[in-house]
C-alpha cells in the first residue's frame, strides 16, 4: 500500500477527527485543553463532553493519526500525558484542509453564494 | 486553587466514575483515570467562572454524554472485529496457495485426529449403554494352577447365584465362541454369532424389545424353538418388516419362531451378535447340566448398588474356596475371575492398540501445528513491507497482531470444520471396515464430546501457530524496513524458530517413519512364521457331541472316526482327520515327566498341551511328521498300557535337548510307577496354532476321545466347495448333531494378523502424513532462505564462487536440518521405545536396519526437496539482484 493511498483511505474527516487534528497541529495537549481549545476555536459550536473526546482520541490512535507522548517540563500537576499529531496525521491533516480547499474554491465561483461572503 | 479542591470528591464526580463502567475495560484502563480527570477540572473551572448552577448543568451534559459515546466505543470493538474479517478474507484470497495449504494439512491432521478419537473414545471411554452397566461384570472360573480363564460349569455358577449377596441380578450365557449358527433357508447360507442366553439375560441389561418381546423362563426350560432378531439382522434379512413376528429364522436347517426384535445397541454377548436364542437350545440345560469340569458358561452378574466390584470378588473368591473343600475332586484349583463389563468387551489387545494409534494422532497434530506455525509464519514475514509500512503510518502493533490472528483463527475455523466433515465422511467406510476387531462400533460416532475435544485441540493448534507467527512476524522496525524493502523480505527474525519448526517436524517424521518400519516389520515377521501347516485347501468344522447322548468314551470316540472315514470315500476330499481343538481355546494345561535322569525343574514346569486327534489330522492339514510314524487307529489303547504319542519339535527339544525323543517315554503329571507310559512313536514339526506371535508350544498328540472336535478336511481346491461335505458327513453320521461353525483353516490363522496389519497400516499413514508435512516445511524454510539471501550468493556468484558451490551450499543446510531432526526424532523414539516394543514381534523398537534405511530414505528426500531452492540459487543473476540493492 503507498503511502498516498493509506493518507487518503482516512478521508474525508468528520468534524470531530478535524478540530482534534487541527488543535494538535499547534502545539501537543493534554484532554483538558483540547476539550477547551475546540469549543473556542468554533466559538462553542463544537463542544466534546469527555466521554466523546476520548471516544474520538482513542480512534485517532488506533488509526495512528495521533500518538501519545510524555510531557517534559509541563508540571501544571495533571495530564502528563500529552497527545501529538503523528506523521500520518499531519499529512492527512494536510490532505483534508487541501480537499476543503478545493470544495471552497468551487464553491466561490457560484454567483448565488457570493451574497454570504459579502455579508461576512 | 487548592489542590486538594481538584480531587474528584463530589457527587457528580462519583456519579462519574460509576459512569465509565459503561466503556469496554480496555478503554477504560486507557483513558478512564484521564477522563474523571478532565471532568472534575473542567467542573470547577465552570463553577468558578460561570458560578455553581453552571458547573451542575455542565456536569450534566457531559455524564449524558457518556451513554452515546460508550455504545459507539463498544460497537466499534466488535465492528473493528468485523472490519479486520473483511480485509482479512480479501488478504487470505490474495495468497490462495499458502490458505489452500493451511486448510488441507488441518484438514487431514483434524479429520485423522477426530476419527481416532472417536474410536478411542467409542471403544474405550463411553459408558456401555445398558442399564447399570458400570455395576456389571463378568464372572468367569480362573484355573488358579495354569492361571488360565476358562468358562464355568452351570452346577457351580449356581452355587455362585444361590450364596452370594452382593449381587443384584445374574444372567448365564454359552460362551460365544462355542455359539455360532447357521442361517439357512431363503438366500445363501451364512455363518452367524448367535447369543446363547438365558431368559434373564435382556432383563439385565435393561434393554427392552423394539418389537415382540424376549423369550421366557417356560420358553427356556422347553427348549422351544425361538429366536429374537437383532436390529441388524432385522434389517438385512427382513427389510425392517413390521410383521416379521409372525415370520420364521431357520437356524442350522431348523425352522425358529421369531418372537421379538432387539434394538440397535445391544452387542452382547459378544461383538456382532445377530440373533440370540435359549442357551437349553445348545446346551443339555435342564435335563442335562453337565458337570462340574465343564466350561461352556459364562455369568453375567449386576451388583448391587454401592457394592464394590472388589467386595463381589472377594465374596466369590470365597464361595470359589468353599466350593473347592465341597467338591474337592471337580473344583480343584478352580477360583472365579470378575472383569468389568467394559474391560471384557475391549479385551486386553484392543486398548492398547487403540492408545497407539491415539498417539500418532497426537503426533500428526503436533506436526500441524508446527507445520502450520512455519507456514503462516514464513506469509506473516512475506508481508513485513506491507505491515513496516502499516506501523510507520502509525498502526499499533497490536492491531496488525490481532490481523495476523483472526487470519489464522479463519483459516483453523476452516480446517477443523472441514476436517470433522471429512472424519464424517470417512467414518462409516472405516467402521464396516473395522467392525469385525472393534466391538462397540456401534458405539463409535462423532459425539458432541469427540467434536469438542478434536476441535479445541485444532483451536489450540491454530491459536499456538498464528500466534507465534503474528508476533513473530510483527517484530520490525518500521524505519529500517520501509527504507529498505530487500531487507525488509530479508528477515532473520525468527529464523531460529523457522528452524526450530522444521527440525520438530523431521523429528516427529522420523519418529514416526521408525515407528511405521518396525511395525510393518513386525507384521512381515509374523507373517513370515511358518505355520507348520499348510492351510491354503483345509476346512475346519466343529462339532460338540451333546454329552446327554455321547455318554461312554467309545461313542465319543467313534463318532469323528466315522465323520473322517465318511469324508475320506468323498470325491474331491485328498484328505481328512480332526483333532480336539484347532486352535487353542485351551490353554496348555498338563505337565509331564520324562523318562531317566532326573527331573529338571524348568523342564517339568514347561507348560504343555495334549491334543486328541483321529488318524489323518496330520495329513489333512499339511503339518510333517519329521521322525517315526503317523499315529493309528490301533494307538488307541486300553487304559494302562504304554501309549503312542506323537510330539511335536518344541516338545522334543524341552524335555531331550540335543538328543533324539524318539522312542522316549514320559508320564502325564508327576511320576508313579504304576502310571501308564507314553511312548513317542513320531515327531511332527511344530504348528503355531496358539498365535502366530508366539512361539511353538510342547504339544503330545494322542489318540483319545472326546465331546468337542475340530474336524478337518484336505481338499483339492477352494476349501469353501467342501462346505457342504462336511455338512453332509456329519449328517450321515448322526443327523441330531449339528457344527457349530465352519471356516477355512487359512481365515482361522489369518484373524491373528488382523491386529498386526491394522497397527501397520495406520503407522504407515501417519508417518506418510508427518513426512508430507516436514518436507514442505523444509521446502518452504529452504526457499525462504534463498529468497532472503539473494544479496548475498549474488555477491558471492559475481566474486567468482561457482554455482556448483552455492548449490551445495543449500544442500548442506537441507541436511544439517535434517540431521538434527534425525537425531531428535531417534532421541524420543529411544525414550518411547519401551511402550512401543509390546507391540513388535522379532525386531527391536530401535531396529538399526530400519533406522539405518529410514535415515538414508529421509536424508535422500531431503535432498530431493533442496534442489529446487538450491537450483534456484545457481540460477540467481548477480547483476540484477546487485543493481536493485
Amino acid at each position: 500500500m503507498s503511502e498516498e493511498s493509506v493518507v487518503r483511505s482516512h478521508l474525508p474527516l468528520t468534524a470531530r477527527f478535524f478540530h482534534i487534528l487541527l488543535a494538535l497541529a499547534r502545539e501537543p495537549m493534554n484532554g483538558y485543553q483540547l476539550g477547551l481549545r475546540i469549543e473556542e476555536a468554533t466559538g462553542g459550536a463544537l463542544r466534546l463532553g469527555p466521554g466523546t473526546l476520548y471516544e474520538n482520541l482513542g480512534r485517532l490512535l488506533d488509526r495512528g493519526l495521533i500518538r501519545e507522548v510524555e510531557a517534559e517540563g509541563r508540571t501544571d500537576g495533571r495530564g502528563q500525558r500529552f497527545m501529538t499529531l503523528t506523521d500520518l496525521g499531519l499529512a492527512v491533516l494536510r490532505a483534508e484542509v487541501g480537499r476543503l480547499r478545493t470544495d471552497v474554491r468551487a464553491a466561490d465561483g457560484v454567483p448565488a453564494l457570493r451574497e454570504g461572503k459579502a455579508g461576512a | 486553587m487548592p489542590e486538594r479542591e481538584d480531587r474528584p470528591s463530589g457527587l457528580l464526580d462519583r456519579l462519574f466514575r460509576v459512569a465509565l463502567v459503561l466503556y469496554p475495560k480496555s478503554f477504560r484502563a486507557r483513558f478512564g483515570e484521564r477522563m474523571l480527570e478532565d471532568f472534575t477540572a473542567r467542573r470547577r473551572r465552570t463553577r468558578d467562572q460561570e458560578g455553581r448552577f453552571a458547573a451542575v448543568a455542565w456536569g450534566l451534559w457531559a455524564l449524558v454524554g457518556l451513554l452515546p459515546s460508550a455504545a459507539r466505543v463498544r460497537a466499534r470493538s466488535l465492528g473493528s472485529w468485523q472490519g479486520d474479517l473483511t480485509g482479512v478474507s480479501a488478504s487470505l484470497r490474495r495468497t490462495p496457495t499458502t490458505t489452500a495449504l493451511s486448510v488441507a494439512i488441518l484438514c487431514v491432521g483434524v479429520g485423522g485426529a477426530s476419527l481416532i478419537f472417536s474410536l478411542v473414545y467409542g471403544t474405550l471411554l463411553r459408558p456401555l449403554p445398558y442399564d447399570g452397566a458400570e455395576r456389571t461384570v463378568v464372572v468367569w472360573t480362573l484355573n488358579t494352577r495354569q492361571d488360565q480363564i476358562d468358562g464355568s460349569s452351570y452346577l457351580n455358577m449356581a452355587d455362585w447365584e444361590a450364596r452370594s449377596r452382593t449381587v443384584e441380578q445374574w444372567a448365564f450365557y454359552v460362551r460365544p465362541n462355542f455359539t455360532d449358527r447357521t442361517l439357512t433357508g431363503d438366500g445363501e447360507p451364512a455363518r452367524i454369532q448367535v447369543g446363547a442366553v438365558d431368559a434373564r439375560f435382556f432383563r439385565l441389561l435393561g434393554v427392552a424389545p423394539l418389537l415382540g418381546r424376549a423369550f421366557t423362563v417356560q420358553e427356556e426350560r422347553s427348549r422351544a424353538p425361538v429366536v429374537v432378531l437383532s436390529h441388524a439382522l432385522w434389517s438385512d434379512r427382513f427389510g425392517r418388516d413390521p410383521g416379521v413376528l409372525s415370520k420364521t429364522l431357520e437356524l442350522d436347517g431348523q425352522p425358529r419362531r421369531i418372537v421379538g426384535v432387539m434394538p440397535p445397541d445391544l452387542q452382547l454377548p459378544s461383538p456382532g451378535t445377530l440373533a440370540w436364542e435359549p442357551h437349553s437350545l445348545l446346551t443339555g440345560w435342564p435335563d442335562d447340566p453337565g458337570g462340574r469340569r465343564t466350561d461352556a458358561f459364562v455369568a453375567l452378574a449386576k451388583l448391587l448398588p454401592g457394592t464394590s466390584v472388589e467386595a463381589a470378588r472377594s465374596e466369590l473368591a470365597a464361595i470359589a474356596a468353599d466350593l473347592r473343600a465341597e467338591f474337592p475332586d471337580d473344583n480343584q484349583d478352580l477360583g472365579v475371575l470378575i472383569r468389568p463389563l467394559l474391560d471384557e468387551l475391549t479385551g486386553q489387545e484392543l486398548p492398547r492398540t487403540l492408545w497407539l494409534l491415539q498417539s500418532a494422532a497426537l503426533l500428526v497434530l503436533l506436526a500441524v501445528a508446527a507445520n502450520l506455525g512455519h507456514l503462516w509464519l514464513v506469509r506473516g514475514l512475506s508481508r513485513r513491507q506491507e505491515l513496516a509500512v502499516r506501523m510507520a503510518l502509525g498502526a499499533p502493533r497490536g492491531r496488525l497482531v490481532r490481523l495476523l490472528f483472526a487470519e489464522g483463527a479463519i483459516l483453523t475455523v476452516l480446517g477443523t470444520v472441514s476436517g470433522l466433515a471429512l472424519a464424517a465422511l470417512l467414518r462409516p467406510p472405516l467402521l464396516r471396515m473395522l467392525s469385525p476387531v472393534l466391538p462397540r462400533s456401534m458405539d463409535v460416532g462423532l459425539q458432541p464430546l469427540v467434536l469438542a475435544a478434536t476441535s479445541g485441540a485444532a483451536l489450540l493448534v491454530g491459536a499456538f501457530a498464528s500466534l507465534s507467527s503474528a508476533r513473530l512476524a510483527t517484530r520490525v522496525s518500521p524505519g529500517l524496513s520501509v527504507s529498505d524493502p530487500a531487507r525488509a523480505v530479508a528477515p532473520r527474525v525468527g529464523r531460529r524458530l523457522r528452524v526450530g519448526f522444521v527440525v520438530i517436524q523431521m523429528a516427529l517424521a522420523v519418529s514416526l517413519v521408525l515407528g511405521a518400519g518396525v511395525l510393518l516389520k513386525s507384521l512381515r515377521a509374523v507373517e513370515q512364521v511358518d505355520t507348520g501347516m499348510d492351510l491354503a485347501n483345509v476346512l475346519v468344522g466343529r462339532v460338540e457331541l451333546p454329552r446327554s447322548r455321547y455318554t461312554d468314551p467309545e461313542s465319543r470316540g467313534r463318532f469323528p472316526r466315522d465323520v473322517v472315514a465318511r469324508l475320506e470315500e468323498m470325491p474331491g476330499v485328498e484328505a481328512a482327520g480332526a483333532v480336539s481343538d484347532f486352535l487353542f481355546h485351551r490353554f496348555p494345561d498338563a505337565s509331564v515327566t520324562p523318562e531317566g535322569g532326573a527331573l529338571d525343574d524348568a523342564a517339568g514346569r514347561a507348560p504343555i498341551m495334549a491334543d486328541f486327534v483321529v488318524p489323518g489330522y496330520f495329513r489333512a492339514v499339511g503339518t510333517p511328521l519329521t521322525r517315526g510314524r503317523a499315529l493309528e487307529d490301533a494307538d488307541d489303547v486300553e487304559p494302562g498300557a504304554q501309549r503312542p504319542v506323537v510330539v511335536n519339535e518344541a516338545f522334543a527339544r524341552t524335555f531331550w535337548p540335543g538328543q533324539d525323543a524318539l522312542g522316549r517315554r514320559f508320564q502325564w503329571g508327576t511320576y508313579r510307577e504304576d502310571k501308564a507310559w507314553m511312548v513317542i512313536v513320531g515327531i511332527s514339526a511344530d504348528a503355531r496354532r496358539g498365535g502366530l506371535d508366539r512361539p511353538a508350544i510342547p504339544q503330545a498328540f494322542l489318540i483319545r476321545s472326546d465331546t468337542n472336535w475340530d474336524l478337518t478336511v484336505r481338499v483339492a481346491g477352494d476349501p469353501l466347495a467342501a462346505v457342504p461335505l462336511l455338512r453332509q458327513a456329519v449328517h450321515d453320521v448322526d443327523p441330531a448333531v449339528a457344527l457349530s461353525w465352519i471356516a477355512p483353516g487359512a481365515t482361522l490363522v489369518d484373524r491373528g494378523l488382523r491386529p498386526w496389519r491394522l497397527r501397520s497400516g495406520v503407522g504407515l499413514l501417519a508417518a506418510g502424513l508427518v513426512v508430507t508435512l516436514a518436507l514442505l516445511g523444509m521446502y518452504g524454510l529452504l526457499n525462504e532462505g534463498v529468497l532472503s539471501r539473494r544479496f548475498e550468493i549474488g555477491l558471492r556468484l559475481a566474486l567468482g564462487a561457482s554455482p556448483r558451490a552455492v548449490g551445495a551450499g543449500v544442500l548442506r543446510q537441507a541436511m544439517a536440518y535434517a540431521a538434527l531432526g534425525l537425531a531428535a526424532g531417534v532421541t524420543f523414539t529411544a525414550v518411547v521405545s519401551r511402550a512401543l516394543s509390546s507391540f513388535l514381534y522379532g525386531v527391536s523398537p530401535l531396529d538399526p536396519a530400519t533406522l539405518l534405511s529410514g535415515a538414508v530414505g529421509l536424508l535422500g528426500v531431503a535432498a530431493l526437496v533442496s534442489w529446487l531452492p538450491a537450483r534456484h540459487a545457481t540460477r540467481i543473476d548477480p547483476a540484477r539482484c546487485l543493481s536493485a540493492d
